[in-house]
């Protein structure tokens, strides 16, 4: 399949037609609200729902002791166990650990009388220390008393025993660098509807990125049979890894609605995401690197210590996520890097577009950037000489990824062209504060390579073709490009391909969207069945004509596909496949991104004059979609750099809790884009795919940062901190403040 | 409080709380869900129609202040779904753009971009930027959404 | 995020709608302060006697060189008007600025100023200009000079029983606000706004201080002649600028200088 066809979706989404979680409401739909904690750390809570129960219209008001749910486990991810104290109460027991942690459920006939409820509900508690940075959790008061510290990792080195001696190396730098906290912020925050029928089964309704393993777990949690369990995903508002988490709100809620017999529904408001949806990066980083003076990196040593708020979920595998791609798009001969994990009095933390990726790119690039000053060496040329070739490929990494292929100097090289370098030079002849940065990122896509996703294809007698896929859309486009990889294996127009996806009964397994693993094992898995499928029409179309398989003239001998598929079914027969399929194999798109600045010395203001991204993610499905993945994320990556930041005050207080805090931008903050492409199929699925969603929110944020330090760099600044124009990055650069203002040290 | 309004060219009338915000007494009364509410704060634009002719952002509207009024919400610029040639023509341009990832923003983004129109049909993409600066959209990047609307501002003003 | 409970009362005239006010309730105008302040629970109110309709206060007139602005008067409505243009083409501006879209076809100037937010851009053009705001109640009507009426952080000299019914804006020579920010429908991190005038120029600032700020250092410095770069650098003597997550007390600080100065070069020949 080449070029870009109009997306199938986009038909309900313009004209009314679409059903995000929150437009379902069933008759009799009872709604829930919580209370929550307003601080950050206490013990010994009690509380008290009296009031709140009192109100009319309030149906229930439950506490952790009232509803008798499971902990929701600890984790590391992929099944590494994290300390077993860490695990959390749905609803607070005893001890409060972030601000925002549900107190208790309010259940009513209305959402404004569950409000007011909710408003009435209060905590009795003793206020505990709080752990407000995770420099201050090592060796702090524990968050889990049970557990001994707040470690969740203890520091552990790869390789093992890795100890590169950087000090006989005449080239030696050293970064420290922090991934600020980010909100995912999808414009449609989470609804959850859980629903029972009159069959006695339960509907759960939910923009959720796992439909079959939130099953799993709602029936794990509040006890449920899982034939009677149907979790529906409807259309979704965006995800970007918030809505891959088990919130403690889903046992809540769906206990709620098993208890009360009635249809119970939760609308998270704005605030309630910023206080307690997952966050995504809160990195902290240290790299060193040290080489030749002609610009040779030859060892590398990396220190990561990951943040993942108050109770580690899946927020826990971003640290590891960082560590595997530490070593960045460079052949460096010794690299040691060691990771810390740590819980603090903050929101639990979860995987956010690029999960690891970003922060990764973005110690290395800023790190080799100082390298090539402190060598008196141009950035790009140190780049070109350290990129990993693709004569080295399949390259393995000191980290354990296995590069599977590209060749990053050519994308670099295509970025810088685009950027225009030598109107760069003509800005800053004539006076003009403007840089030039760059970044050359690979990462990883399809997280868990023995990870499966189910698909199906199926042809029914009238010829009509339905794919069933575990993975769900969350916007992408799954519709569209599923029909076109089913309609071009089977040799049929997608336009008589239904796709089915996002319901538990209607597709018997799945594992989900995420990781950029939808087209590399979802996608694989419609191709393998829809190709099944195409050679048993061909064996049955001429077994029909009476001649052997290979000699039909044309797809099926003159027959229609509703020929065919007729006399199969009337035979008794059918035309129908199924496969989990698993890549084995990780995949690793990569790319580079150079970003033009200007910057006022005045205001500190960073204007974008240029933002160029180049990247290649294997084989391109649909070109329209993957660039709007691509400039999407690079939006993403830009307010990174710039705008967003999730702050807490030394109290464990958050400060942005709303969009008037937390700074997104609209369409007149936005850059342009000049995007190029490079085309190197994937060797470890048949569709030749890579992940295409994370690119440029880990390509944007190291350039612009590598750039406004090139625009600087005469006026002495060596370091900033993201986002950029916040406190102290956007101060005065003419004032005489030091380059490191207090929000900047460590 | 009786209250009575006209959406989208009909009559509503009702009793409603005075607290009741505009974009609930849509969703929840009326049922016309198009109008989405991402924010709460008049900061997203999602949950934007227009009030007698002017874009407004209904989470901060209180029904009561549109008592006596017409309010045009998203599903007033809907057509068949199965045939574009009767969909407006910013529908048409968004999809023909790929204006819209997951579409949560996007009838928001379409009424504030046809207030934009109908007071300057032809604004250029500074205008159209400023114009949008109301309606956040957290997957497109907005450029594909800046095109969208420039191509259909052209389109609006050759038809007849 | 839903409000609390409260009364709602739409009065038919300006002496109806003077005689619901009282303790507890609140005037009602474009709501675009109040409404989110009520969502979030910030403020509480037993009743709004919404005023946005009165067509007494929906006027814009010019009263012997004095622009008279009505209280309902809606910034995209005097982004629009002939006579505001003319007259107060710094306000005219603000009405096309201000927020975004939704916003400035909702919200009012009069009621920004009797929210008295710091951080808002029509208090301190307001202060700049030097406006009086007109103002009814049960005792009859006074105006109240803009420098009379910000005391506090979101507190005024308005008194439950006041409601505001005008602006009115004083006739001037030249005047330009300039405001800082990062993203463009934000809230200023700092603004200034100078007003040239038959006395001098006056200064005000944005968000610099608990209250809309009147640089009279500023002021002074250009009276005694020193040059608008020179005064600029006065700009922030005296402010107490908020350190929020939008910038530090320091940064505010050196931006309340720099948008100053913006703004004396656009009305200083």
């Amino acid at each position: 399949m080449t070029g870009h066809e109009p997306r199938r979706e986009d038909a309900r989404l313009l004209n009314g037609g679409a059903r995000y979680t929150g437009d379902i409401r069933p008759d009799g739909c009872l709604h829930a609200a919580f209370a929550r904690s307003r601080v950050a750390s206490a013990t010994a809570v009690s509380v008290d729902v009296a009031a709140a129960r009192g109100l009319p219209g309030v149906v229930a008001v439950l506490t952790a002791a009232d509803l008798d749910l499971k902990d929701i486990p600890a984790t590391l991810g992929h099944g590494r166990p994290a300390p077993p104290a860490m695990t959390r109460p749905p609803l607070v027991r005893d001890r409060i650990r972030y601000v925002g942690e549900p107190l208790a459920v309010v259940v009513a006939t209305d959402p404004y009388l569950a409000a007011d409820a909710a408003a009435l509900v209060t905590a009795a508690y003793e206020p505990a220390p709080v752990v407000a940075t995770p420099a201050a959790a090592e060796g702090g008061p524990p968050l889990f008393p049970e557990a001994g510290s707040n470690l969740v990792l203890p520091a552990v080195t790869i390789p093992e025993g890795a100890d590169p001696d950087l000090d006989r190396w005449p080239v030696r730098v050293a970064v420290e660098l922090v991934s600020p906290r980010l909100a995912p912020t999808p414009m449609e925050p989470i609804s959850f509807l859980a629903a029972p029928g009159p069959d006695g089964r339960l509907t759960i309704y939910c923009g959720h990125q796992a439909p079959h393993r939130l099953k799993r777990q709602m029936c794990d949690l509040v006890g449920l049979d899982p034939a009677a369990v149907r979790v529906v995903v409807p259309d979704v508002g965006g995800a970007f890894g918030m809505k891959a988490q088990l919130y403690p709100e889903y046992p809540v809620v769906t206990a709620c609605a098993v208890r009360l017999g009635r249809p119970v529904a939760w609308d998270q408001t704005r605030t309630e995401q910023f206080e307690s949806g997952t966050h995504g990066r809160g990195a902290y980083e240290r790299v060193e690197l040290a080489g030749t003076a002609d610009g040779r990196i030859r060892a590398a040593r990396i220190e990561i210590l990951g943040d993942v708020g108050a109770y580690p979920h899946n927020g826990s595998a971003v640290p590891l996520f960082m560590r595997l791609m530490a070593q960045g798009a460079y052949d460096i001969d010794e690299v040691a890097v060691t990771t810390r994990i740590v819980v603090t009095n903050r929101a639990p933390t979860a995987p956010y577009r690029g999960a690891g990726r970003p922060e990764a790119a973005y110690g290395m690039e800023r790190a080799v950037d100082a390298y090539a000053h402190a060598a008196g060496l141009d950035p790009a040329q140190v780049r070109l000489l350290n990129l990993v070739r693709p004569d080295q490929m399949p390259f393995r990494t000191h980290t354990g990824a296995l590069y599977d292929g590209g060749d990053y100097a050519a994308a670099l090289r295509m970025a810088l062209d685009l950027a225009g370098t030598g109107e760069v030079e003509a800005w800053k002849a004539a006076g003009e504060t403007v840089g030039l940065g760059m970044c050359v990122y690979v990462e990883r896509s399809n997280g868990d390579p023995a990870g499966t996703e189910y698909g199906s294809v199926t042809v029914h007698p009238d010829g009509t073709v339905v794919a069933r896929s575990g993975s769900s859309a969350l916007g992408q486009g799954h519709e569209s490009v599923w029909s076109r990889v089913v309609g071009d294996a089977l040799r049929v127009p997608p336009s008589t391909v239904r796709v089915v996806q996002g319901d538990t009964d209607a597709v018997p397994a799945g594992t989900g969207s995420f990781a950029s693993r939808s087209a590399t094992v979802g996608g694989s898995a419609l191709h393998n069945c829809a190709t099944a499928v195409r050679e048993q029409l061909r064996d049955a179309a001429a077994k029909l004509l009476g001649v052997p398989p290979g000699e039909l003239a044309g797809e099926l001998g003159g027959l229609s596909v509703a020929e065919v598929a007729a006399a199969v079914y009337a035979e008794g027969g059918r035309l129908f496949a199924e496969q989990e399929f698993a890549s084995g194999a990780q995949n690793f798109p990569y790319g580079a991104c150079v970003a033009v600045v200007a910057v006022d010395l005045d205001t500190g203001l960073v204007t974008l004059r240029r933002l160029v991204a180049v990247d290649d993610c294997g084989v391109v499905l649909d070109p329209l979609v993957v660039e709007g993945q691509l400039e999407g994320s690079l939006l993403q990556g830009v307010a990174q750099a710039l705008f967003e930041e999730v702050v807490y005050d030394g109290e464990g207080r958050p400060l942005t809790t709303d969009l008037a805090t937390y700074t997104l931008p609209t369409a007149p903050d936005a850059p342009g884009y000049v995007t190029g492409r490079l085309v190197t199929p994937a060797p470890s699925n048949p569709l030749g795919v890579k992940g295409a969603g994370e690119a440029g929110c880990i390509g944007a944020p190291p350039a612009i940062v590598n750039a406004v330090l090139d625009a600087l760099r005469r006026y002495g600044v060596t370091d900033l901190r993201m986002p950029l124009t916040r406190p102290g990055c956007g101060r005065p650069f003419r004032a005489p403040v030091p380059p490191r203002c207090r929000r900047c040290s460590r | 409080m009786k209250i009575s309004l006209i959406v989208n060219g009909t009559l509503w009338q009702g009793d409603v709380e005075p607290r009741l915000l505009l974009a609930h007494l849509l969703r929840e009364r009326l049922r016309l869900t198009a109008t989405r509410i991402g924010c709460d704060t008049s900061f997203c634009g999602a949950c934007t129609v227009l009030l007698d002719g002017r874009t407004v952002k209904s989470c901060t509207v209180l029904a009561v202040q549109a008592d006596g009024g017409s309010v045009t919400t998203a599903e007033s610029l809907a057509g068949d779904p199965d045939d574009p040639a009767t969909w407006h023509p910013l529908a048409r341009a968004f999809r023909a753009h790929h204006a819209l990832q997951c579409g949560f923003c996007t009838s928001g983004m379409l009424v504030a971009a046809a207030g934009l129109l109908a007071g300057d049909p032809d604004p250029d993409e500074d205008a159209v930027r400023h114009g949008l600066e109301g309606n956040i959209c957290r997957c497109t990047g907005y450029g594909r959404i800046v095109d969208a609307v420039t191509g259909a501002a052209a389109e609006m003003r050759s038809a007849p | 995020m839903i409000p609390a409970r409260f009364d709602y009362l739409r009065p038919d005239g300006v002496d109806e709608a003077v005689a619901l006010l009282g303790p507890g309730t609140r005037v009602l105008a474009g709501g675009h302060s109040l409404i989110p302040a009520l969502k979030l629970r910030q403020t509480t109110a037993a009743r709004l006697v919404d005023v946005g309709r009165l067509a007494a206060l929906r006027t814009v007139e010019l009263d012997a060189g004095v622009l008279v602005i009505g209280a309902a008067v809606t910034y995209a409505e005097l982004a629009a008007h002939p006579l505001v243009r003319r007259h107060c083409p710094v306000l005219a501006r603000l009405g096309g600025r201000v927020a975004d879209p939704q916003v400035r076809h909702r919200g009012t100037p009069a009621g920004a100023l009797a929210h008295a937010d710091p951080a808002g851009d029509a208090p301190a053009i307001a202060l700049a200009l030097g406006v009086e705001v007109a103002v009814r109640s049960a005792a009859g009507s006074r105006t109240v000079p803009a420098g009379a009426l910000f005391t506090g952080r979101r507190e005024t000299s308005l008194r439950a029983g006041d409601l505001v019914t005008a602006i009115r804006v004083p006739a001037h020579d030249a005047a330009w606000y300039e405001k800082f920010t990062r993203v463009s429908h934000m809230w200023a991190i700092a603004g200034a706004c100078a007003v040239r005038g038959p006395s001098g120029v006056r200064v005000a600032l944005a968000n610099v201080a608990a209250t809309p700020w009147r640089a009279t250092g500023v002021e002074g410095a250009l009276r005694d002649g020193a040059t608008p770069a020179e005064a600029a650098a006065l700009a922030a003597d005296g402010t107490d600028p908020p350190d929020d997550v939008h910038g530090p007390a320091a940064y505010r600080r050196h931006l309340a200088r720099v948008v100053t100065g913006r703004a004396l070069a656009r009305v200083t020949p």
